[in-house]
């Protein structure tokens, strides 16, 4: 009789794990790497530059790597990288307070006046939030998690995270109604 | 609210989290050049539960995990006398054998002679160096000095409240000089300068090229300082684990404390009197141990420890001869989110 694989089995991270514990630099690299674009562009979001974004990343990468024996469950490898990227990314962001100006022609790809215009603005009003607002508005609209992943690297019970989010958008879309207005 | 403006404000954060691909290789790259791995000695249960929820939660837990290894040569382990000369290499945790050198560039002035910048109360520290005679230390990275704070541990410079002033205009993929500057009260109290090229506002190669700084006194005890992660060592010049000190959480606004663990407890260095009401006692400065100090041998670059009689404080001896008083945190759950 042959063997038959199981082709919807999802693959185990465990491996991967022990390996980056035993200092496997490329069993680390397989680890993070698919998670890499997306905590750049949460930790851009957050930051705001690309080279805070960066920063954040790298420190991440770092506190992961030293840390990886902390990690009980290996499966949950992705939700723990996200912790240490929020982590990095809300430090750094609070550190270099600024506001940061984008140049229209950095935002629409498409180069259309008013969608430009637009987006500049929601720039502006996201820019205007604090730290942690933005950190929510980043766990739920770009990465999408679930609200228990969210409350988790919030702090806060799964029955706020909801609440907080509609806040925090409250409090953007007065930001954009002001900068609209300027 | 709107499902337009959600629906906006998900577009714009897809624009605004796109992710360039050179920042992703550089990333990538850095991966691969990772400090090794440190071991750490096996935890006791009430310790490590203290880790998990303390350090675990906030930057600590970065503070001292992203720290390189304790068991690093050495080469801090002498308690720096008052005025001792010399200057002190970077930490060996850093790469000195980097030798890409923009060396066409034409140095600004404000690349020179940092140690004649500072604006220090007493006399500058005798630590780092002057652009070209000392290492170039880094790795690929961000025109930021952050990562490189992170893994210093032999000299004393502000961990955090750099601010980039100047820099010298830029060219994506030209060499570039940064400069930046940790004040006091508009007075400058120490200098990291970077050189190096970016790409595309990203990783590029970066490194620190001279840094010069006033006594450690003289900074923001707010920002924290490299020295509060020091590796530790005992006795007899051993390093050791049995003693472990990190900057407190930044992201709580934690990074004036110090939190040292020994054993199962937790002390802190809370000179703003953030954990008040936390701690058996609070932190204070004295001018002298007293009678009934207790030395413990262990030490670091910043301080020599003793302990009370009564166990409950630390009695932190530092390089200038006085005596920080440590409370002993009756939380060694503490921790942040």
């Amino acid at each position: 009789m042959e063997a038959v694989l199981d082709s919807t089995a999802k693959p185990t991270l465990a491996p991967l794990v022990a390996a980056a514990r035993s200092g496997d630099r490329d069993a680390f690299g397989r680890l993070v790497e698919p998670h890499l674009s997306d905590a750049v562009g949460a930790a851009r979001i957050v930051t705001g530059t690309t080279a805070d974004a960066a920063d954040a990343v790298q420190e991440a990468l770092l506190s992961a790597w030293q840390g990886i024996e902390d990690l009980r469950d290996p499966e949950a490898f992705p939700s723990w990288f996200r912790r240490q990227v929020v982590r990095a990314a809300l430090r750094i962001a609070k550190r270099r307070r600024r506001l940061v100006e984008l140049d229209i022609e950095d935002l629409g790809p498409d180069g259309q006046l008013d969608r430009a215009v637009e987006q500049r603005t929601l720039a502006r009003a996201f820019e205007r939030l604090d730290a942690r607002d933005r950190l929510l508005l980043t766990l739920h609209h770009y990465w999408g998690l679930p609200v228990a992943e969210t409350a988790a690297h919030l702090g806060v019970p799964e029955g706020t995270v909801k609440s907080r989010v509609h806040h925090a958008l409250k409090r953007l879309r007065a930001a954009y109604d002001a900068e609209d207005r300027r | 609210m709107s499902d337009d403006f959600e629906s906006l404000l998900e577009r714009w954060l897809r624009d605004r989290g796109r992710t360039d691909r050179d920042v992703l290789a550089a990333l990538a790259g850095h991966v691969a050049v990772l400090p090794p791995r440190r071991r750490r000695r096996g935890p006791s249960l009430v310790r490590a539960a203290a880790i998990v929820l303390a350090v675990g939660l906030g930057a600590a837990y970065i503070g001292t995990v992203a720290r390189p290894s304790s068991d690093e040569p050495a080469g801090a382990s002498g308690f720096p006398s008052p005025g001792s000369g010399g200057t002190v290499a970077p930490s060996p945790t850093l790469d000195p054998t980097v030798v890409a050198s923009p060396a066409d560039l034409e140095a600004p002035d404000w690349a020179r002679d940092l140690i004649g910048q500072l604006e220090c109360d007493a006399e500058p520290a005798p630590i780092g160096y002057e652009r070209g005679e000392g290492p170039r230390v880094g790795r690929e990275g961000t025109a930021s000095p952050s990562i490189w704070l992170y893994g210093v541990q032999d000299v004393d410079l502000p961990l955090s409240g750099w601010r980039i002033e100047p820099t010298t205009p830029w060219e994506d993929g030209l060499s570039h000089f940064t400069r930046h500057v940790a004040t006091v009260d508009g007075r400058l109290k120490a200098i990291i300068l970077m050189e190096g090229k970016s790409t595309q506002g990203g990783p590029g190669s970066w490194y620190v090229t001279a840094f010069r700084a006033c006594p450690a006194v003289e900074f923001d005890p707010s920002a924290g300082r490299t020295s509060d992660n020091a590796p530790w060592f005992d006795a007899t010049g051993v390093p050791t684990s049995t003693v472990r000190t990190s900057t407190g959480p930044g992201h709580c606004g934690w990074e004036s404390t110090v939190w040292l663990w020994m054993g199962d407890q937790l002390f802190l260095r809370d000179p703003l009197g953030i954990f008040a009401g936390k701690t058996i006692g609070r932190y204070r400065e004295e001018t002298q141990l007293p009678q009934d100090a207790v030395q413990t041998g262990y030490r670091n670059l910043r301080w020599h420890l003793y302990r009370s009689a009564d166990q409950d404080t630390l009695l932190m001896l530092t390089p200038t001869g006085g005596v920080e008083v440590w409370p002993r945190s009756s939380d060694p759950f503490i921790g942040c989110v």
